[in-house]
């Protein structure tokens, strides 16, 4: 049986995915923080997006 | 219009609908003194959902047993399907939770009784699961197949479910600063 195009170790695609995974969480997480100095709603904003957000697994 | 702007568009339109009905039901239903209880009870679920994401604490995660109908693009063609999917997943409520904060999500209008709140919450909800149907053509490369794609995110649940919780912690920390704010 082959691999499928993410198994390949280092695969494009699974490259693209850990990158998008680990950074887009992180950067709504340091907005969110930074932000809620200015207003407290931008920790509401930042946590539903993260909800939002992790549901793509649920796919 | 592309089938991608009628599903986010509808989705936006029902979950703006269904979280400002439940801040609404909210208004209507919870007697004035019970509202500031109630970031307390909105603290709790959040603690609770994140031990039960973190596999701390084993809880049920009760849920609609559904999923949205994937026959409509073969009944009714591409662009009605895009547009059922949306206010279909839009609502949150309609279709099976991934993880447990979503409790989170759906409690946050109605105990604080805030209409504008709820719909806010629940329109960014939207927002951050609808990107990922505005993504997803950005991470297909050459002979990747949807599926690929799929089995690559699924791998990855472990972070999914990681940002979860921090989306958690998140809004416990609004909850609490809300509270204090209105001491």
């Amino acid at each position: 049986m082959t691999n499928t195009a993410f198994e390949q170790p280092n695969s494009r695609l699974g490259r693209r995915v850990r990158h998008l995974v680990l950074t887009a969480p992180v950067a709504v997480t340091v907005v969110a923080v930074l932000g809620s100095a200015l207003e407290a709603r931008s920790l509401l904003i930042g946590g539903v997006l993260l909800l939002g957000w992790s549901q793509l697994v649920g796919l | 219009m592309p089938n991608v702007v009628l599903y986010t568009f509808a989705g936006a339109v029902s979950s703006l609908a269904v979280g400002s009905l439940l801040g609404l039901a909210g208004s209507w239903l919870l007697p004035a003194h019970v509202v500031p209880v109630g970031s307390v009870a909105l603290v709790a679920v959040a603690v609770l959902a994140s031990c039960r994401e973190l596999g701390w604490i084993p809880l049920p995660l009760p849920q609609p047993l559904r999923q949205t109908n994937d026959r409509w693009v073969k009944t009714l063609g591409p662009r009605p399907a895009a547009v059922l999917w949306g206010l279909d997943l839009g609502t949150v409520v309609s279709t099976r939770f991934t993880f447990a904060g979503i409790w989170v999500l759906v409690l946050l209008p109605f105990l604080t009784a805030d209409p504008v709140l709820g719909g806010l919450a629940f329109l960014t909800y939207w927002i951050g699961r609808a990107v990922s149907v505005w993504i997803a053509p950005l991470l297909i490369v050459e002979r990747t197949s949807v599926l690929d794609l799929m089995d690559a995110i699924s791998a990855r649940r472990r972070a999914f479910r990681s940002s979860h919780v921090v989306g958690l912690v998140l809004l416990i920390g609004f909850v609490g600063w809300a509270t204090v704010a209105q001491l």
